[in-house]
């Protein structure tokens, strides 16, 4: 070997860090995958998350509030029973439909009346906040002059007892 | 990178440092099969510590902060840890703008001279105009912008993000995140769990990395507060002192404490005859926030209340050695943990100063104040008054527990901020020279 360990050392690093300039992407220079996904758990929200998350949920509920049967295409491979296999597949999907239906509308005046009730309820938690909000601040700004008038009344109370034994003692 | 493959570079940085590395092999076919198994990157690191075990040169370290070119207390601990570890290691300090070292000693009164800065704009936040690079505006939509970061941190054998910002991944052989404050939960581009060490500020940010990571920080290290006052005592003056910034969203809660004090000088004058309450701060030109709290104090008539924004280092020196009460009330209001005090420097530097804090009972300020040993925490103004109220009647008492927040200060000076820093990273480069 020409060369030492230190004078190699270095060579490669310095071959290595000409290369690494050449690597465009993050993963290739790793040789693997560094990005994940992340499903946040509704649990971990703080307060100030919430309202936002409420809002989301809403929509994605309100988008898939009606349930409609997919109509489907039907076809057969088959060369001669191709079509009364379709004939009598189409009178079972006809008969059928009247029951999947029926499932259907009772399905979805059941998830209306839930969307109702929990935009109800959440309205009633923004206003029941509101008003928790109002009152803990009423109550706040009570305690403040309440302790504030409590000091004055035992300054007063010491002013007097002074007062009077001063006076006493004249 | 497998206990396997690890243990392989191991074995190979070994026998390189025995000098028993065997007649005939080939180093670079070792380091070119790493390279195609694992990536370029780890046959780089191989080399990096291979250079620091031979006693080749000195370990690198490079310190990135997205937020460098800003003043603030985040920023300070990271340099302070730069200026704590130049004996230790080469350091570079990585920023997206432009700054230079004086601007750090001017802002932060730090040595830091040896260190090298090398600027890398992100070209998304460039493009954009944006003072401030804010993590918060990157979706999976983009590309992370952050990767020419990440890219630069595999150059060094220690990588320290001392930025809130979770976006970088780490590619050097040891990295550490400082966490001021777990602000997101996991989502796009995080990397937060990818680092070998995660360092945390107060025991208040380490259970909130628990609650919105879900994992376990590795170091504490509290801030570093230098704001001593002078060895000689002087004598306090009858002035209540508040010291935080003027968050346009009014996080410090300045309206709320300014709001205690009208009311007490409206209802028991007496008590307050004499005292004044001062707000120091900075601010932005524009701040509708500190226009309020303009309009809130100029209809009272006695103007024993001031606000002082952006006033120099020195006359706030001032301002803590003659103030007898701090308040501060960051976090009594708040929808978001991170709207608490992670830590609190100003009431530290406060107590340095031997005024005796009243705080909110919350967040790193828990850690900070003992309540009725060397301060008072409060859940409410109304307790906040309470308390001033006590120490007001009682001036033999805000000596004694000014006396006594000094003493507690000390635990968190600059000394000892060093101290633990030093320990710390000590520790870890022992380990990554010895093999």
């Amino acid at each position: 070997m020409d060369e030492t360990i230190d004078q190699e050392v270095k060579r490669l690093k310095e071959d290595l860090l000409r290369r690494k300039e050449e690597v465009g992407d993050l993963r290739e220079l790793v040789k693997k995958e560094i990005d994940r996904e992340f499903e946040p758990d509704p649990m971990d929200l703080t307060e100030r998350e919430l309202e936002p998350f409420i809002e989301k949920s809403l929509t994605a509920v309100k988008d898939n509030l009606v349930l409609k049967a997919e109509p489907q295409i039907l076809s057969s491979h088959r060369r001669f029973f191709g079509r009364p296999v379709l004939y009598f597949k189409r009178v079972f999907m006809n008969w059928a439909d009247l029951y999947a239906k029926m499932i259907l509308d009772k399905q979805n005046r059941y998830n209306r009346h839930s969307f109702e009730l929990l935009k109800v309820l959440v309205l009633r938690s923004r206003w029941s906040r509101e008003k928790l909000k109002e009152l803990e601040e009423r109550l706040g700004k009570c305690e403040e002059s309440l302790v504030v008038m409590i000091k004055k009344a035992q300054d007063l109370q010491a002013r007097q007892e002074r007062e009077k034994g001063s006076a006493d003692t004249k | 990178m497998s206990s396997q493959d690890n243990d392989r570079t191991l074995r190979l940085i070994r026998d390189l440092k025995s000098g028993s590395w065997p007649a005939g092999s080939d180093l670079s076919l070792e380091i070119e099969k790493i390279s195609s198994q694992e990536g370029l990157q780890a046959a780089l690191n191989v080399l990096l510590r291979a250079e620091v075990v031979l006693g080749l040169r000195r370990p690198t370290l490079a310190v990135y902060d997205h937020a460098f070119h800003l003043i603030g207390g985040a920023q300070k601990y990271g340099l302070t840890l730069t200026s704590a570890l130049r004996d230790f290691f080469d350091i570079t300090i990585i920023a997206n703008k432009d700054i230079r070292l004086e601007d750090f000693g001017r802002w932060y009164g730090l040595d830091l001279s040896g260190c090298a800065i090398k600027v890398i704009k992100i070209p998304f936040f460039e493009e954009r105009g944006a003072a401030f690079l804010d993590p918060a505006f990157i979706s999976t939509k983009v590309e992370n912008p952050f990767h020419v970061v990440s890219r630069e941190s595999g150059n060094y054998d220690v990588f320290v993000n001392n930025s809130m910002n979770e976006m970088v991944f780490p590619l050097s052989n040891i990295s550490v995140l400082v966490c001021h404050f777990p602000e997101r939960l996991p989502q796009s581009y995080f990397y937060a769990d990818r680092y070998s060490f995660v360092v945390h500020n107060s025991r208040y940010t380490a259970e909130w990395i628990e609650r919105m990571w879900k994992f376990s920080p590795h170091q504490h290290i509290y801030p570093p507060v230098d704001l001593e006052g002078s060895a000689t005592v002087l004598p306090k003056k009858k002035l209540i002192l508040s010291v935080a910034r003027f968050e346009p969203e009014g996080t410090k809660r300045q309206r709320e404490m300014v709001e205690a004090f009208l009311k007490l000088d409206r209802l028991h004058p007496e008590m307050i005859r004499g005292w004044r309450f001062i707000l120091v701060g900075g601010s932005e030109p524009q701040n509708r926030y500190l226009d309020e709290l303009n309009g809130l104090i100029a209809d009272f008539p006695r103007r024993n209340v001031e606000l002082r924004v952006n006033i120099p280092a020195t006359e706030l020196r001032n301002l803590y050695r003659e103030a007898s009460i701090f308040w501060h009330l960051c976090g009594i209001v708040h929808d978001h943990p991170s709207e608490v005090e992670h830590f609190g420097m100003t009431t530290v530097e406060a107590m340095q100063n031997r005024a005796v804090p009243i705080v909110y009972d919350g967040g790193g300020l828990r850690e900070i104040v003992e309540h009725g040993v060397d301060g008072f925490r409060v859940r409410t103004k109304g307790e906040l008054l309470q308390y001033s109220m006590e120490l007001i009647r009682q001036p033999e008492l805000i000596e004694k527990l000014g006396e006594a927040a000094h003493k507690k200060a000390g635990d968190f000076s600059r000394a000892r901020f060093e101290e633990r820093v030093k320990t710390f990273f000590g520790r870890i480069l022992r380990d990554y020279r010895q093999l």
